[in-house]
């Protein structure tokens, strides 16, 4: 095992951007089986995160059929594993206080262990043992297939889930993953069988599709060793690491579905277009057109728009999901059918108008600051710096990108702000969804 | 079990001329600063025909002053890079902001112009009755917030419990702007309100600042005290919310003490016996914990539920420990009920193991350091303690006093509160038409 990079994590906006203690330093350290570990170092609370990136998520299922396999297998591994029993790793978790949960999305399977500082040991040996042993007993999966199909009927109606769904339907042709949600329909997660997802595990999880990001009140010796004892015969279930890759899509035409709901007094709305990758140049400049519009201030111009000054809705805010392929870029509001169409047209409008003129110079000098400036609130908690170097890692940012990043922010202008909004979220391929009364 | 002297580390408390209690708290690991400022006002000081009426002023608190005009308050904190917002709780109306540390005075200044100068303006009022409305709305879409209101509003005869935060359409159609003003000026002053700030800096030097903001600033007269006291309940209440719905959901509810009251200690670790443990003192911890919980055991890995939780939350005055599922489909909600019933009863009858007390005490131990990490959820604590204990020193004596909790004492709690009398059960069923 040896060090492949090591980076002080620098913002250029002293004294806000480090931390007392010097200790915001991340490092990365790769397994001669392909495992990737980046660990820093967080003294200031006596916890860990311990969270495991398995590139085994929702894009990897082959077709439409396997919809929703990923996320079983996921919620499956915790159900029982070769060395421990469902019971006794309950117990075993529940007696350090640690808290263990499994995410399945697009492109990672997030495994996390929440623990006491102290206990790092036994967790990181437990959280190998359900990436590396789980057992999918049959009964165990009958169990779990039911509370997932209850799940999908709670999901079936939620006006926000219904929204999304017919949203990703409009947006993204049947063939591509983010057409449909992670979790599956109801006639998928029904066929599944217990060979399947041994079938989808032996496939691909392995530590070479794997990144271990620890962050908390643990060095990097430690760590290592940790990682090592727990990992370190870990056999490849593949030769080679495949890039965790969409295909690219056409972009929609514009359209608009409504999805009328039972017992409902609001609507959801959902309203944006399929955009670019993360790795595309204009990624930042769009990003920073997002934070105009959708989050800067109190979610953005959306928000003064549409809630503080028209009232029309609690919320209205945008996201960029700029991953693998085409990421969405969505506004997402929630309004009175009686004010839908004034709502509708409000968000629309807006876009309209920075499409044309851009941010203005307050917007781009705030929007700057802002993002800048939150960079140490951002990496105040363990989760959250975990997040940032897990997605560091997903998409090869660079040990210095958080070093880099109050650069990136600084150069962009608002004629590239602008230009990228023009390119990306153009009205010619706006898909709208509404689901409620 | 001694809890890590990082995160229980002291305070300093003061109270200036004009009866603003001051908590702070250093910790100067990173350069960021939380601050905090708590109004002993919320759901439990309205009356019918106004209720809701703590949330709306709290929207209202952000739409300017007389130092800071509408949008100017959220403009200055993201250009520095913070972020704040606001909750507006049965016992409490709560601000906060999060921001690098050099921008202290920021915070400070923002807290000390909208006590006293919000102006409220009719207009402004007028637009954020839809948003008020929408929020509403939004929760109405779960069949959840049906049941348990259905469950809060029979619960209680007398208490403003019973009516809940957000308040009724009705209210909020009808209440105005001078309603609004009125309750602002009843309730914000500096003797009825606690700043709390933690974070890198220094105690005098800190003070010194808070002073110059806060001290010149006049008392009001003291809200009058609530005089509305329940009378103990005198038989079980049964309500059904028929409306569309995916599945059935079950809620049992009974009137539990107080946080003042020495039984609040064992009554969260009860609840963590039967759901899984979460830091009673402040918000976040580790999520997937108490898979071992009874109610988890007897319900999910039973087959019946998707998921259960226990509940019990340290108020001022007396509110409801409850537990409720979420029921698979072909699931009757009598058997998940009858099911409910066996896990109490089961407390009232068995001490729980020595073994399994331990669990759960090293569960509750560990979500409280979860949930203390970063200097907003420090402030949290500080100042949630503060108002619902009326002690600030409480955010270590309440953890520890948790760990000192008998197999004995749960026992006798249940069987002194969770009696047949004191419940109330709501069952949500999903209407014919959707079923």
């Amino acid at each position: 095992m040896a060090p492949v990079a090591s980076a002080a994590l620098r913002s250029s906006r002293e004294p806000s951007g480090l931390p007392r203690s010097g200790g915001l330093r991340a490092e990365r350290l790769d397994l001669p089986n392909g495992l990737r570990l980046l660990h820093n170092r967080a003294p200031s609370n006596p916890s860990v995160v311990v969270r495991a990136l398995v590139r085994a998520a929702a894009s990897r299922e082959s077709s439409a059929a396997e919809h929703g396999l990923a996320a079983l297998t996921g919620r499956m591994l915790r159900q029982g594993t070769e060395h421990i029993a469902k019971e006794a790793l309950a117990e075993e978790l529940d007696g350090m206080g640690a808290g263990l949960s499994v995410d399945v999305g697009y492109a990672t399977v997030a495994a996390s262990i929440k623990c006491l500082a102290a206990d790092i040991g036994r967790a990181s040996e437990i959280l190998a043992e359900v990436l590396r042993r789980p057992t999918f007993s049959a009964d165990e999966l009958e169990r779990v297939r039911g509370q997932v199909l209850t799940d999908l009927k709670e999901m079936d109606d939620n006006t926000r889930v219904v929204a999304e769904r017919a949203w990703r339907e409009q947006a993204y042709p049947a063939e591509h993953r983010y057409h449909a949600l992670p979790t599956g329909r109801r006639e998928t997660v029904e066929s599944f069988t217990r060979d399947d997802m041994e079938r989808f595990f032996r496939a691909w999880y392995g530590p070479n599709q794997t990144t271990l990001v620890v962050v908390g009140d643990v060095g990097l010796e430690q760590t290592a060793a940790l990682a090592e004892r727990a990992f370190g015969d870990w056999r490849p279930a593949r030769p080679d690491p495949l890039p965790p890759t969409l295909p690219s899509t056409p972009m929609p035409a514009a359209g608009e579905a409504r999805v009328a709901m039972a017992g409902k007094t609001q609507a959801d709305v959902v309203l944006g277009t399929p955009t670019l990758d993360r790795a595309a140049p204009d990624y930042y400049a769009l990003s920073f057109g997002n934070h105009v519009l959708g989050r800067l201030y109190f979610m953005g111009r959306f928000g003064e728009k549409v809630r503080d000054e028209q009232g029309l809705a609690y919320y209205a805010y945008s996201e960029l999901q700029a991953g693998f392929g085409r990421g969405p870029w969505v506004v997402r509001a929630g309004v009175n059918p009686a004010n839908l169409e004034r709502a509708l047209a409000s968000i629309r409008a807006e876009l309209e108008r920075f499409c044309a003129d851009g941010p203005t110079e307050d917007e781009q000098r705030d929007g700057a600051s802002s993002l800048i400036g939150g960079l140490p609130r951002q990496l105040e908690t363990n989760e959250g710096m975990a997040a940032v170097l897990g997605e560091i890692d997903l998409f090869d940012l660079g040990l210095d990108y958080l070093a880099r990043y109050p650069a990136i922010i600084q150069s962009l202008t608002r004629e590239q702000v602008t230009a990228a909004a023009r390119t990306w979220l153009a009205p010619a391929h706006l898909v709208t969804a509404i689901a409620g009364p | 079990m001694a809890v890590d002297t990082r995160t229980a580390s002291s305070f300093a408390q003061t109270t200036l001329g004009n009866g603003l209690r001051v908590i702070t708290r250093e910790a100067r690991e990173r350069p960021l600063v939380g601050v905090w400022m708590w109004y002993r006002v919320g759901g439990r000081n309205e009356l019918p025909g106004t209720t809701g009426i703590s949330h709306w002023v709290e929207h209202m608190l952000f739409k300017g002053g007389k130092r800071f005009s509408k949008g100017e308050i959220t403009k200055a904190v993201s250009r520095v890079g913070g972020a704040l917002n606001a909750f507006t709780w049965i016992d409490c109306t709560a601000y906060f902001e999060t921001l690098p540390a050099d921008a202290l005075d920021l915070a400070l200044s923002i807290e000390s112009d909208r006590i006293y100068d919000t102006r409220i303006e009719p207009e402004e009022a007028e637009a954020e009755r839809t948003v008020v409305i929408s929020e509403r709305e939004g929760s109405e879409n779960f069949p959840e917030f049906w049941l348990r209101e259905e469950v809060q509003s029979v619960a209680w005869r007398e208490h403003p419990y019973r009516l809940g935060v957000i308040g009724p359409k009705s209210d909020l159609r009808a209440m105005t702007r001078d309603q609004l003003y009125a309750h602002y000026k009843r309730y914000y002053m500096t003797n009825n309100a606690s700043l709390v700030v933690v974070g890198d800096f220094d105690t005098p030097s800190l003070l010194d600042r808070v002073r110059a903001e806060f001290e010149h600033l006049p008392p009001g007269p003291d809200p009058a005290p609530l005089r509305i006291a329940e009378e103990p309940q005198t038989g079980e209440r049964r309500v059904v919310v028929r409306r569309p719905g995916p599945t059935s959901y079950v809620l049992l509810a009974y009137h539990a003490p107080p946080a003042r009251d020495p039984d609040a200690a064992a009554f969260v670790v009860l609840t963590s016996v039967l759901g899984g443990a979460s830091s009673p003192i402040a918000w976040g911890g580790a999520r997937g914990l108490g898979r071992s919980s009874r109610l988890y055991r007897a319900l999910v890995d039973g087959g019946l539920a998707s998921s259960v939780s226990a509940s019990y939350e340290l108020t001022v005055d007396p509110y409801l420990f409850a537990v409720d599922a979420t029921l698979r489909p072909d699931v009757e909600p009598a058997r998940a009920e009858a099911v409910l019933l066996e896990q109490i009863e089961r407390l009232q009858h068995e001490p729980v193991p020595a073994d399994e007390l331990e669990r759960v005490k090293r569960q509750l131990h560990a979500q409280v350091v979860y949930s203390l990490e970063g200097v907003t959820n420090q402030g949290f604590a500080l100042g949630f303690m503060d108002l619902v204990v009326g002690d600030a020193a409480a955010w270590e004596s309440f953890p520890a006093a948790l760990q000192a909790v008998t197999a004995d004492d749960i026992q006798r709690v249940a069987q002194q509160y969770l009696t047949e009398r004191n419940r109330n059960v709501g069952w949500f069923r999903p209407s014919p038409e959707t079923a």
